[in-house]
């Protein structure tokens, strides 16, 4: 299909009299507006959700706008607003509606925190034919910072071609060219981001550990764990600044990923101080574990307003702001937790452990080739699942349903720790019935511990002076609507469990993983070789 | 994707003067806009700026399609493209002729610039040809100006009937007063009595006025040197008007 797009060229210079040049060459058929600078702060998330969802959001002189992005150019404009207030941070805080609905889609729990600035002089012109019809256009733009901004850090010119012209735009890019402009791929919104040494990286808590299947336990082990070391840190570093809550979320993930690799793969370190670091793990986490419930709760709030009629709602909101109270001052006590002495100490100590220049004791496991040895895991675990749903009833206990949730995500987490290692392709659909299964014992746990935590809050509320019918009801409202939405997620676990444990998916894991030497040609030992 | 027609079988009615403010009013409303000039006086190209068309081979639907957008232009205001007209078009109506469906091509030509344009708006050589019939089977509606004097009235009426005895879909048919001249008593009673026997007549009209006669010295539409003169903010309440009833359309 014919594209009828115009096209454009970007260039980049060293020096600034080149407007002089071109506009003594092409006289009164090259139009030049007059300059105007602005200053320029871009807004994204950690994640650079807006940078890779292909727009840009910069505030400036009062407002925000939010366009699209072209390369590393500032697109069209979606929309605009004034700043009223404090700093809109979330999507919900925009008031142009296509901004919310932009925002929203790419951002979900993300907060939006300035990433560079800049002062961007930007000066239009067009180059027009004899019939005084424009041709080609042109934006030039100086991208400047230092002291009082005054420093071009670059200059650009971006040549755009109109459709049905593109020949004139040529002519004109060569006439660039030859006044010492040079191709550039990067564009101004890159500079201005690589000046405040930010620039946009994709971020995920699935990275890749680089481990292969002959390599030995401990190296595929260590491997894992430094790489999730470093987004703990990433995430720990940013939990006082509370752009937003999963700065918290994605450093408890990291702390109980480490911890799970060392429980499932056990015998790679000497027992004692793995021991040792397991517990470190959940010593870190258990300090942050009221400020997450807190985050949860909160996140809930629309949720749980919605769930009850308007006249149950004001009981309910005086819970939230209590909570809300809370956690003000719950951060601040993590804040002073993470910037403390002693939780640097342990930090070090855990960076130390896996540091690869550490020597560890040889152990058990160690040094076998982690392929089959994780296979065998994998294949283990799968059986107790198995075992366990065999002896579920559909009356069984929440703490029996619960136990298949463990497991589930101790098998989960193997997956996920040794993808780059297992057949995916063949155990594709077992891992989507188990990533489903899992959502789903997820909200049933939560439906259940939603519950607990109001009966916990009424615990605490019911023989203190205030309101109490209509925190009573409210509550009673709610934990009862909880139970009936964890009724229904029970039915839904047994038919997605069944799936999971079925003849056919058993058939597939043992296939792939049982045997030892599943996956490609094991080797014995990877015993280092005497120095 | 929307096919609007500036038409009318009486030359000197403003029809050009509309189908380029209207162009570009609706690309001022965020519509991606395509204007073709069809007639080959050249003249809305002309406002535009923009040289008349390269010669292109016009041996079926296929090659037609592939000459007009070979042709499109950017005009100097985003948003807006231009198709220029060529002398060539003359020999639309033998190409029409040699074609399946010779009366209804057109349209599917055009559906083929569908996913570029959300409007597309031509200005009609003043006749009745087999590229006018293929107009009017192809357009959304015919916006057609219609002077309030007994001439211009009669020549729309026979287009009206053209339309009846033909069996085309006569509620395209969006007549509006052009070159008013509110002083003059004939307009006045034209005005007051002709709509009523048309029920698509569009309540805008647009004043007669010597700032769109400037359009051939400035070489822009109106809107784009004298936004707030009558003419132009008339042009504006015509494009609104045709906006709000594909909004109701829908």
């Amino acid at each position: 299909m014919e594209s009828s797009e115009s096209t454009s060229e970007h260039f980049a210079f060293s020096e600034g009299v080149i407007l002089e040049r071109l506009r003594a060459e092409w006289g009164k058929r090259f139009v030049l507006h007059a300059p105007e600078s602005v200053s320029l702060t871009l807004w994204d998330s950690f994640e650079w959700q807006l940078w890779f969802g292909g727009l840009v959001l910069y505030s400036s002189e009062g407002g925000y706008h939010l366009c699209a992005r072209d390369g590393g150019w500032i697109g069209a404009e979606i929309s605009s607003e004034k700043i009223s207030g404090s700093p809109s941070r979330y999507a919900a805080d925009f008031k142009a509606p296509a901004a919310r609905e932009k925002l929203a889609s790419l951002l979900a729990l993300r907060g939006l925190a300035p990433v560079g600035t800049a002062v961007f002089r930007r000066r239009l012109a067009e180059l027009r034919n004899d019939k005084e019809k424009i041709v080609c256009r042109f934006d030039w733009l100086e991208v400047l910072a230092g002291p009082n901004d005054r420093e071009a850090i670059v200059r650009y010119c971006r040549v755009r071609s109109l459709l049905g012209y593109e020949m004139e735009a040529q002519v004109a890019a060569e006439a660039l060219r030859a006044h010492g402009a040079q191709a550039c791929a990067e564009g101004p919104l890159e500079i201005l981001l690589r000046n405040a040494c930010n620039l946009p990286r994709p971020y995920s808590l699935r990275p890749v550990f680089d481990v292969d299947h002959h390599m030995s336990a401990r190296d595929a082990v260590g491997r894992i764990v430094r790489a999730m070391l470093v987004l703990l840190r990433e995430n720990e570093e940013r939990i006082p600044g509370d752009v937003d809550t999963e700065f918290l979320h994605d450093y408890r993930i990291c702390l109980r990923k480490i911890r799970s690799v060392l429980s499932l793969v056990k015998g790679i370190y000497p027992e004692k101080e793995a021991e040792k670091m397991r517990h470190l793990l959940a010593r870190l986490a258990r300090e942050t574990n009221k400020l997450r419930d807190l985050d949860v709760y909160l996140l809930s709030r629309e949720r749980y307003m919605e769930m009850l009629p308007p006249a149950f709602r004001a009981a309910l909101g005086a819970m939230f702001s209590e909570f809300a109270a809370e956690r003000a001052s719950e951060i601040l006590k993590v804040t002073r937790t993470i910037r403390s002495k002693a939780h640097h100490k342990r930090m070090a100590e855990l960076e130390t452990f896996f540091n690869e220049s550490t020597v560890h004791d040889p152990t058990e496991n160690a040094f076998v080739p982690v392929g089959p040895f994780v296979f065998q895991r994998i294949y283990k675990r799968y059986r107790k699942i198995r075992a366990i749903a065999a002896t579920l009833e559909d009356d069984a206990p929440d703490e029996a349903v619960h136990q298949v949730r463990i497991e589930g995500k101790k098998l989960r987490y193997l997956i996920e720790f040794f993808e780059e290692i297992i057949p995916t392709t063949e155990v594709a659909t077992a891992e989507k019935q188990l990533r489903r299964l899992q959502a789903q014992l997820g909200n049933f746990n939560d439906c259940s511990v939603q519950q607990k935590a109001l009966l916990d809050y009424w615990e605490k509320k019911k023989n203190k002076p205030g309101d109490q019918l209509g925190i009573a009801l409210s509550l009673g409202g709610l934990v009862s609507l909880l139970h009936r939405s964890q009724l229904k997620q029970r039915e839904r676990i047994f038919s997605v469990m069944n799936e999971f444990c079925s003849d056919i998916t058993a058939a597939v894991i043992k296939q792939n993983f049982k045997s030892s030497t599943a996956g490609p040609a094991a080797t014995s030992s990877c015993e280092p070789s005497p120095l | 994707m929307k096919i609007l027609a500036a038409y009318s079988i009486k030359g000197g009615v403003g029809k050009t003067a509309l189908a380029v403010n209207l162009a570009y009013a609706l690309r001022k409303a965020g519509l991606r806009t395509l204007l073709i000039d069809l007639d080959p006086q050249g003249a809305a190209a002309f406002y535009y700026r923009v040289d008349t068309a390269e010669k292109f081979k016009m041996d079926g639907a296929r090659s037609l399609l592939q000459g007009l957008r070979k042709n499109i232009r950017e005009s100097d205001f985003p948003g807006l493209d231009i198709i220029p007209s060529n002398l060539a078009y003359r020999h639309f109506d033998i190409l029409l002729h040699g074609m399946k469906k010779k009366r209804a091509q057109l349209r599917s030509i055009l559906d083929g610039l569908k996913s570029d344009y959300d409007v597309i708006l031509m200005d009609c050589p003043p006749n009745i040809t087999l590229l006018s019939e293929n107009v009017f089977r192809a357009s959304d509606a015919l916006l057609v100006p219609v002077i309030p004097t007994i001439l211009s009235q009669r020549t729309f009426e026979q287009l009206a009937e053209f339309f009846e005895d033909k069996k085309l879909p006569t509620e395209i048919l969006r007549p509006f007063f052009s070159m008013v001249q509110g002083r003059n008593r004939m307009h006045r009673e034209i005005m007051q009595n002709l709509p009523a026997l048309f029920p698509g007549f569009l309540k805008s009209s647009i004043p007669f006025s010597a700032d769109v006669e400037k359009m051939g010295v400035q070489r822009m539409p109106l809107l784009a040197y004298s936004e707030k003169s009558s003419a132009a903010v008339a042009y504006l309440a015509l494009c609104e008007e045709i906006l709000g009833q594909w909004d109701s359309e829908s």
